[in-house]
């Protein structure tokens, strides 16, 4: 609700600017008061207790309202005569159809009218993914689409490969099918569309393990419920997609159709959203990319795959065994990533007409074929153990070995880490007072928003203070100050060397692309495997996964500066500092504060996969609920956790002018 | 000309964007003007146009781009939705009609052409012109069979299996011109189809579409801003201004009698003898030398070599071959030197 207003902000930004005069002096001397307060206890004055962290008795039971509300819903509630419990179970029973039937084509079996069919051979699944590589890509695609599965038969991951993989397809055929759904109607009524963005940005910032707590409430512990939760999380950005590819669909298209005399649907269904396939493909791809980074995920609730692989490897300290899964990952996510994209960037070709049956015929050919030989020679029903390898004890031996080599060092680094830098932010941090904090979100809202965006972000600052776990905030704002820092320390001057030097660009695209690709659950096992588990390796992780935007969009801002004003700055005899301080940052600065509000975002979204190496913010408060089944802890930590990334978001764009567009 | 069945009558016709648009209009009595308008904070496309188009005429719209050409255009197919007015197409009126009563007159009566071609993305050529029949339910055989004989009829006849990114702008609006034709339509729009090509191409199409028309003999409403090509194409021209029709006649009369200056100087580039006929420039009386005479709706630059090798002045005739006049040699020379004729015009 409160989001609903924020919307509204960059729109109101004239009024700000022109009320500036005025409004600044107040804003400004608010801020100084903020920081005062804020600074005081570290001067060593003792704050009233009531002013440094809100009495419990003035804190509302949130968290038993929301656990109550939740199991209300669940368990007891219903519409008309039906139990909400019972449409939700139904729906589950619905969506758990296709994905048993998914699971069983590729790896456990099918039962048909009481015959047990055996599950696709691995050749059939091979080969088919292959041809998939060669028909919309090119050898390289296939090989690197056959080759990913070639590497989870190796490596004795084959089953857990399918699993996951069937788990994927069927949150993204559901993803997109509901997403398209709701772009449709965000396009057809622009009201529904005011109604759902905000809805959407939310959606994208709270917490994954806050998701869910109460699908597990709504839809059942177990592979459902994570795919619900997986569907959720991961089709914000198709419905988005769909709204934009339909408004760029030019009119005209739309009214030729009418011309030709359809329908209103026959207009969507023949002309409009064929015509926008192209771009929502990108969509579809966004969709593809998060339903993995979630899946993985969602081992936590105990979907299998090669997430509970990877999972449970770290758990027994088997870092081997997660190596080596955790590479598989890397392997399926590249390949779907750019099986997708090869796929949106297809265009029709009047070739293609003739090929099209001989494609299908080596599809059908590569489906069946191992199919009708698996009785035969067993060896392709069954990748064959002895054919499997394993490095994990190699790998376990290296990575002891290292340890051993290096626990010298990497201690003393750790210890270094510790004492300069993660202790004394800190307790900087646990010793603000929440009266502080208000105020100075509220004052900040006020320089560069406008008293609406200082109301609405002093009130969920406000929350995130009176919700009862204001320590939690604290211990996750730190930690995220110090990466976001840290990765803008090492992003921003790579981005500007990619801005400086195409050579370097190139090089350095190529290695954001594979980063950014790569689930964010990945990023914990070499961490793990270096450092152990607590603050520090999160921090690592945090930064490491981070710093991709900040690379990225500084060096995206900085090539935007019209080259014209940049020759006109050199004419002028600017010299190349010059040129660079006076000229391209100032230009660049709606980019550059875009920048750092996309580290902001990406570092929140890895803060919360760190709950499972030990850290102890909000995140793991998130994710401990899942375990002690108290939705209530769960639901107000993660809402705290959304406005605290929606306070920095709305912060930081209306600094960057309101008008920065949305990556 | 107003002998000849009308097919398509707009009355009145307005298009008002803003809020309560239609009461507002309602309770004026007299037409407000665009400053009444404006300030209600309303915006004025089409503001009260009345039109008659004859059955198998070429009728162009011609106006700068923002005076509600197009938008008129579109009053007319009901793709926009007009304020206030009314619109007979063949004695029926467009605006009663329900959304599946126009849908039908869309699939029975109308065809349009789009100035970017509007072709669907993912269809080859031939689906897109076999699009039309494919809505109606029509089976891919027979459809596709009568969407060859369309793209043959535009001489694209080799290129059905072409998506539209694999035709050059030309041959895409000869993929539109076709697909538009395939319900053979009565009566066909055309929404500034040629303005994306290039000045050669353009030409091109420009024959192509008068070799149709021959063949055709559809009611055409043209919509352009190119004053050359309205001149070209028309048998009659309205002009639009600020959402308003300013002047509706032939291209001679328009050339010869502007109605006001902001006419007359769309009109100051076209060469003169490219649209005055014979009957315009001849002199009366019937000193014509000889029975081969030209005929009175000629063009002069078309007879312009006959009658400067003529030794006089040359008979001017009428459909039924009775002479009308002479055209004498200096008459023929003064229009194509594009001295303004000093002769009145004659009244349409």
């Amino acid at each position: 609700m409160t989001a609903v207003e924020l919307r509204s902000e960059p729109e109101s930004r004239g009024d700000a600017v022109r009320g500036a005069g005025a409004a600044r002096l107040p804003a400004l001397a608010l801020l100084a008061v903020a920081v005062l307060l804020c600074l005081l206890p570290q001067f060593g004055v003792e704050m009233p207790p009531a002013l440094a962290a809100i009495p419990d008795r003035f804190i509302l039971p949130w968290r038993q309202w929301a656990g109550e509300a939740l199991t209300y819903v669940a368990k007891d509630s219903h519409i008309g005569p039906v139990m909400v419990s019972e449409i939700t179970r139904g729906i589950a029973g619905v969506i758990l159809q296709p994905m048993l039937l998914l699971q069983g084509l590729v790896s456990k079996g099918l039962t048909v009218g009481g015959v047990e069919l055996p599950p696709l051979p691995w050749p059939s699944v091979m080969l088919a993914s292959a041809l998939l590589g060669l028909r919309f890509g090119s050898v390289r695609l296939a090989l690197l689409t056959g080759g990913a599965l070639l590497y989870a038969a190796l490596f004795g991951l084959w089953d857990a490969t399918m699993l996951t993989l069937a788990s994927v397809l069927v949150s993204v055929a559901f993803g997109v099918l509901l997403g398209t759904w709701l772009g449709i109607l965000a396009f057809r009524h622009p009201r529904v569309d005011r109604a759902l963005q905000p809805l959407y940005d939310v959606m994208q910032t709270v917490p994954i393990f806050a998701y869910l707590v109460p699908i597990l409430y709504l839809f059942g512990f177990g592979p459902v419920g994570a795919m619900m939760a997986t569907v959720i999380y991961a089709m914000p950005p198709m419905a988005r997609v769909t709204t934009l590819a339909l408004r760029g669909v030019p009119a005209s298209i739309g009214e030729a159709a009418a011309m030709a005399g359809c329908t209103r649907g026959q207009v969507m269904r023949l002309a409009l959203l064929p015509s926008a396939l192209p771009k929502m493909m990108i969509g579809v791809n966004q969709v593809l990319m998060l339903s993995l980074t979630m899946v993985i995920i969602a081992s936590v609730i105990g979907a299998d795959g090669l997430g509970a692989v990877v999972l449970k490897a770290l758990q027994s300290l088997k870092i081997g065994r997660g190596l080596e899964a955790g590479l598989a990952i890397v392997l399926v996510a590249i390949a779907l990533d750019r099986l997708g994209q090869a796929i949106a960037e297809r265009r029709p070709q009047h070739r293609d007409a003739a090929g099209s049956r001989r494609w299908a015929l080596a599809f059908a050919v590569a489906l069946v074929l191992p199919c009708l030989l698996a009785p035969m020679i067993p060896a392709l029903a069954n990748w064959p153990a002895d054919w499997s390898v394993s490095t994990a004890s190699w790998w376990d031996a290296r990575i002891a070995q290292m340890n051993l080599a290096f626990a010298g060092p990497l201690r003393e680094l750790k210890t270094f880490a510790f004492l300069w830098l993660l202790r004394p932010t800190k307790l900087f941090f646990l010793a603000v007072p929440w009266i502080g904090a208000v105020t100075l979100v509220a004052a900040l809202g006020l320089l560069l928003g406008g008293w609406r965006l200082a109301l609405s972000c002093g009130l969920m600052m406000l929350f995130v203070a009176g919700c009862g776990f204001w320590e939690p905030a604290q211990l996750s704002l730190y930690l995220i100050a110090i990466s976001v820092a840290l990765a803008l320390l090492i992003g921003m001057p790579l981005g500007l060397a990619c801005a400086a030097s195409p050579r370097f660009n190139a090089g350095m695209r190529v290695v954001l692309d594979t980063i950014q690709t790569l689930p964010s659950f990945v990023y914990l096992i070499p961490v793990i495997m270096l450092l152990g588990s607590g603050d520090f390796p999160a921090l690592i992780a945090i930064v490491v996964y981070a710093v991709t935007p900040a690379v990225r969009f500084t060096a995206d801002a900085l090539r935007h500066v019209p080259g014209e004003i940049v020759e006109a700055a050199r004419m002028s005899g600017a010299s190349r500092w010059q040129n660079f301080g006076w000229v391209k940052v100032p230009l660049a600065r709606p980019g550059l504060l875009l920048a750092v509000n996309q580290t902001v975002m990406m570092a929140f979204g890895m803060l919360v996969i760190t709950a499972l190496i030990g850290t102890k913010g909000l995140e793991s408060d998130t994710l401990i609920s899942l375990s002690k089944a108290d939705p209530g802890r769960g639901i107000i930590a993660g809402a705290a956790m959304a406005f605290l990334a929606i306070i920095i978001d709305r912060l930081l764009r209306a600094a960057a002018g309101g008008q920065a567009a949305r990556p | 000309m107003s002998t000849t069945n009308r097919i398509l009558l707009c009355d009145n016709v307005w298009k008002v964007y803003g809020p309560d648009a239609d009461t507002f209009l309602s309770t004026r009595e007299q037409p407000p003007s665009p400053e009444d308008l404006a300030a209600a904070g309303l915006l004025a496309a089409v503001r009260g146009v009345s039109l008659s188009i004859s059955q198998g005429e070429i009728f162009v719209i011609m106006g700068l781009s923002g005076s509600g050409k197009s938008t008129l255009l579109r009053c007319m197919t009901r793709l926009v939705e007009p304020t206030a007015g009314s619109i007979l197409l063949g004695g029926t009126n467009l605006l009663n009609a329900t959304e599946r009563q126009l849908m039908q007159i869309r699939r029975e009566k109308m065809g349009m052409v789009f100035q970017n071609y509007a072709l669907m993305p993912h269809l080859s050529a031939l689906e897109n012109v076999a699009f039309p029949l494919k809505v109606q339910g029509m089976k891919r055989a027979a459809r596709e069979a009568r969407a060859q004989q369309m793209l043959d009829l535009v001489g694209l006849g080799g290129r059905g299996r072409h998506y539209p990114h694999e035709l050059s702008g030309g041959q895409q609006q000869r993929v539109g011109i076709a697909r538009s034709l395939t319900l053979e339509p009565d009566i066909w729009f055309l929404d500034e189809p040629f303005s994306a090509l290039d000045p050669l191409v353009r030409r091109e199409m420009q024959d192509e579409f008068l070799r149709l028309q021959t063949l055709l003999r559809k009611t055409i409403v043209f919509v352009t801003h190119d004053f050359a090509e309205a001149v070209r194409l028309a048998d009659r021209i309205a002009i639009m201004r600020e959402g308003a029709v300013v002047q509706v006649a032939t291209p001679e009369a328009l050339v010869l009698a502007p109605a006001d200056p902001y006419v007359s100087a769309f009109t100051r580039d076209i060469p003169r003898a490219q649209v005055v006929t014979a009957r315009s420039a001849m002199d009366l009386g019937p000193d014509a030398a000889g029975s081969a005479g030209v005929a009175a709706a000629a063009r002069v630059i078309d007879i312009a070599e006959r009658v400067l090798a003529a030794e006089g002045p040359v008979a001017v005739l009428a459909e039924d071959g009775g002479v009308l006049g002479a055209l004498s040699r200096e008459a023929v020379i003064r229009l194509l030197l594009a001295q303004p004729h000093t002769r009145p015009a004659p009244v349409q």
